[in-house]
């Protein structure tokens, strides 16, 4: 990613069971329409946080969403980054197929995620938890 | 009291002198504050006199201080300026901080004027502290000992309470993920489901077994899952409404999904949720109108 210029405004929502899941989405939302989102983008930018912080919730207990705004040049979008001290994951490129889950879910969390948004960066240490960020540009 | 003193010195929890770690209360502090008990004890009553009868009408309705002469809140409000001097900042004493918060909520009691009276009675004894002092360079220590425990408790309680707050909070949304989703029916062997709000691991299970339970009874041999009252659908939504339409199916019944928004049928795709296993059926009209023909057949 070409680390682009955040907005010194960071939200931030710890989260720890669904109704903070649906607080972040909400947050996200917020924020994609005061950025002037299109209404369909906000929709997608809503359930990507959905994705990423349902999944700190499912296999981390807990963690945070931290969202905010990304500049580059003229370009205007989304940050999020999902950050959480969870098991981690043992096989990156494993978690990133369609299908995949080591839950009882439909393995679309994050690849879902990587479709909706335009830059994806994924970091994790086994054991040491995951950092997910995510851009979408406007 | 002072068995109990000593035992908290010996084990303070970690987080706890954290805590005082902040508020920079060093042990010798606590052993300064401990020794002004029989000070307070003795003025405590005399100081929430002053406090009362001052002008400022805390006795309003509606006001902000609790009304004048209510005797268990100057009570709780003695035992709890004590409770500084006594158990010392300790663990033990934090369900009696959630009281205090809580009282204080019940009572209507706000957080400024909670810490105004707090204030005005460690004011009050610091006043006491420095008339009766031989030592002045001691007294001066003691005071500043006594302050910052004084923060550390008002700053434990406040916490406490907003805790607890949050608790009541949290058993709220609970009860409302509890609410119960009307199985409606429409016809003999039709169910209409309107799920509204948001569908959570718990609440998609309750609706599972409800769909199932009326299945049963009424012999369902259709059922219509309406979604438009569902604001948010990820894939663990589509996920829980897959799992209650298949097991739906396991009792023999067709189960048609209506009221997918634009946004929603968008968001879903591009994560890849397919539609077949979801049966839609777009409006509810139309949706009723498919579960009536398979219910034809």
């Amino acid at each position: 990613m070409n680390a682009p210029a955040a907005d010194p405004a960071v939200m931030l929502q710890r989260v720890s069971c669904d109704s903070d899941v649906v607080a972040a989405r909400q947050l996200a939302r917020r924020l994609a329409d005061e950025l002037e989102f299109s209404r369909p983008d906000q929709a997608l930018i809503a359930t990507a946080v959905s994705e990423l912080a349902r999944n700190i919730v499912n296999y981390a207990k807990e963690g945070e969403i931290e969202i905010c705004t990304a500049r580059a040049g003229a370009k205007t979008g989304i940050k999020v980054t999902a950050r959480d001290r969870g098991p981690g994951l043992a096989n990156v490129e494993l978690a990133l197929q369609d299908g995949y889950s080591t839950g009882n879910s439909l393995g679309l969390g994050l690849p879902g995620t990587r479709r909706i948004v335009d830059e994806f960066d994924i970091c994790s240490d086994p054991g040491q938890g995951l950092v997910v960020t995510v851009i979408k540009w406007r | 009291m002072n068995e109990v003193i000593s035992s908290t010195l010996q084990s303070p929890s970690k987080g706890l002198r954290e805590v005082w770690g902040w508020f920079d209360v060093s042990q010798d502090d606590r052993v300064r504050v401990s020794g002004l008990l029989p000070l307070a004890e003795q003025n405590i009553e005399a100081i929430l006199e002053e406090f009362y009868s001052r002008e400022g009408g805390y006795d309003r309705p509606g006001g902000d201080g609790p009304p004048h002469g209510m005797q268990d809140v100057r009570d709780e409000q003695r035992r709890h300026l004590l409770e500084l001097f006594e158990a010392g900042l300790d663990q033990k004493s934090f369900q009696d901080r959630v009281r205090a918060g809580l009282f204080n909520e019940n009572y209507g009691i706000s957080p400024s004027f909670y810490l105004g009276l707090y204030t005005f009675a460690i004011n009050r004894i610091c006043d006491l502290l420095r008339q009766e002092a031989e030592d002045e360079a001691g007294a001066l220590e003691t005071e500043k000992a006594l302050r910052k425990a004084a923060a550390c408790h008002q700053a434990m309680t406040i916490e406490a309470f907003s805790a607890a707050r949050t608790d009541a909070i949290e058993q709220r949304e609970r009860q409302l993920s509890e609410l119960p989703t009307p199985v409606l029916r429409l016809q003999a062997g039709l169910l209409l489901v309107p799920v509204v709000g948001v569908l959570d691991s718990h609440r998609s299970r309750l609706l599972t077994m409800q769909i199932l339970d009326a299945i049963r009874e009424q012999n369902a041999r259709a059922v219509v899952l309406d979604i438009t009252g569902v604001a948010a659908v990820d894939s663990m939504v589509a996920n829980h409404l897959i799992q209650t339409m298949t097991a739906t199916r396991l009792m023999g019944a067709h189960s048609v999904l209506t009221g997918i928004s634009a946004e929603v049928a968008q968001s879903l795709v591009k994560i890849g949720v397919t539609g077949e296993a979801l049966n839609p059926a777009g409006d509810l009209e139309r949706g009723v109108e498919t579960a009536r023909k398979l219910l034809e057949r």
